[in-house]
């Protein structure tokens, strides 16, 4: 294993959460690089197409950093789930570049109650005034409200709610990677497939002419997504 | 003078740019407005033959880009009114054979001696586009009612909105028939997920396709159901304020969607 002055400067931890690759945040990147190389090349594939967790530490990342990385996971088939990296600008950064990202991994469930009450009361919104076309996307670590519609072929992604006051024609996410709390809450609900969380919903190809006359609320219930009229409250 | 530069664009192919330049251009001509038409379509060259008027191509719009013509030199003067003027794209040369500032420095030139610059875009949205794009001032997007023209002309407008205003819409080959019968997106289906200003409708007709192969637009024919829609069409350009002929609202298909079941 590459060590620097006895740390490693890449580990492999099978974490609950997942396989988690945990980078040096102290080392030059290209040492770091280095030693992903040669550890995956010695796993033999073993992580292919698994998804896992990338935990960058208090690094600053930069784009081209991040992108040799990606090469390197790309080549041995790896997926990245989420990044895990306690600098706002890295975390920024890899949120852009389409990965979610977290600011800390996962707590065991009785104190991630706690975490989450907190963010709640603090949370950010990123509210748009504007419709979304198809091509267009937007990708938000936190809850989306947006006036105006979302066409097919439009994509949002929030890490929390998505609030769409007019019509949800395209894909949104919310709760994205894993977040199943999360909610989604239409004027008009009609979507070809829908994410909350780990679930993905697609539409029922035998109906048509569905036209909802009133706001709905998609939500996970029992492991699945339902949609139920939305009555004023969550 | 300075005349109005109009793109008219689509995403996808085959919807109906070409004629509904070619029907417009004429249409306007009629209103002795003074046109000119630009095949923004290199390499895939097609004014030229729904205007009846490829054995007169001498230069083309790249070799006017080139400088080896003058532009006077490369217009093909319509048979039927004088006033209108064809640009032709060249058939042998690439999208990449021009860039958006020359085509925007000649848009320009051409404005100074035409009312209407109308030009027709290819299909697609790369250099193509843009270069047709970069000289327009004001875009119209066609679509038919169909599901995957649609979406692209939704693609098309947000990418126009970036540059100038709001395009106008052209639903084209409307079928009421169909519509009727839920087999075909409604004029409102279009509209709503569109949101842009209707400019008109044109119906589903056997006649534009013979125009077309002999170079006569049906625009020029007072009697056919498409020729008068582009009729109404071009006056609304002029900015008459022309009734749309309520064709249809709602259709089937789009709502394809029902209710959503879940898998992990």
């Amino acid at each position: 294993m590459a060590q620097r002055g006895g740390v490693d400067l890449f580990t492999i931890k099978g974490l609950k959460s997942g396989p988690t690759f945990l980078f040096d945040d102290q080392a030059s990147f290209p040492a770091v690089l280095t030693a992903v190389e040669e550890e995956l090349s010695r796993s033999n594939g073993f992580f292919r197409d698994s998804p896992v967790i990338l935990h960058f530490g208090s690094r600053l990342l930069n784009k081209e950093e991040w992108w040799n990385l990606k090469d390197v996971l790309h080549r041995e088939g790896l997926q990245p789930r989420y990044a895990v990296a306690v600098a706002p600008a890295s975390r920024e950064l890899l949120y852009k570049e389409g990965l979610p990202v977290r600011e800390h991994l996962p707590l065991p469930a009785h104190e991630s109650k706690k975490i989450q009450a907190t963010a709640a009361g603090g949370s950010t919104a990123l509210y748009l005034r504007r419709g979304f076309r198809s091509g267009q996307k937007e990708v938000f670590d936190g809850e989306v409200v947006l006036v105006g519609d979302v066409n097919q072929g439009a994509e949002i992604l929030a890490g929390g709610d998505i609030i769409i006051v007019g019509t949800l024609r395209g894909m949104v996410h919310a709760g994205y990677p894993d977040n199943a709390e999360a909610v989604v809450i239409a004027l008009s609900l009609v979507p070809l497939q829908l994410r909350i969380g780990p679930f993905i919903a697609r539409a029922d190809e035998e109906q048509n002419h569905r036209r909802p006359q009133r706001p709905e609320i998609a939500r996970i219930k029992d492991e699945r997504i339902v949609i139920e009229p939305y009555q004023g409250k969550l | 003078m300075s005349g109005r530069a109009i793109v008219i664009t689509s995403g996808k192919g085959g919807v109906g740019k070409t004629t509904a330049t070619a029907n417009l251009g004429l249409g306007l001509a009629r209103h002795d407005r003074k046109v000119v038409l630009v095949d923004g379509d290199i390499g895939l060259r097609n004014l030229d033959i729904i205007m009846g008027l490829e054995n007169r191509i001498v230069y083309h719009l790249v070799d006017v880009v080139r400088g080896r013509c003058q532009v006077r030199q490369a217009l093909v003067k319509d048979k039927r009114f004088p006033h209108l003027a064809l640009l032709p794209a060249s058939q042998v040369d690439q999208k990449e054979a021009i860039n958006p500032e020359q085509m925007r420095e000649l848009v320009a030139q051409l404005k100074e001696d035409f009312d209407f610059v109308l030009i027709d875009c290819p299909a697609g949205i790369e250099q193509g586009f843009r270069n047709a794009v970069a000289g327009a001032d004001e875009a119209i997007v066609i679509t038919t009612p169909d599901v995957s023209p649609v979406r692209d002309a939704d693609r098309v407008i947000g990418l126009l909105q970036n540059s100038m205003g709001d395009p106008q819409l052209i639903i084209n080959r409307m079928a009421a028939e169909m519509v009727q019968r839920g087999d075909m997106l409604g004029q409102q289906d279009v509209l709503d997920i569109l949101a842009v200003n209707l400019l008109g409708i044109v119906p589903e007709d056997d006649e534009v396709i013979v125009a077309g192969n002999r170079g006569a637009p049906v625009v020029l024919n007072d009697r056919s159901r498409s020729g008068q829609a582009y009729g109404r069409i071009v006056r609304r350009i002029l900015g008459e304020d022309v009734p749309i002929p309520e064709l249809n609202g709602y259709g089937g298909f789009l709502h394809r969607l029902g209710k959503l079941f879940s898998r992990r």
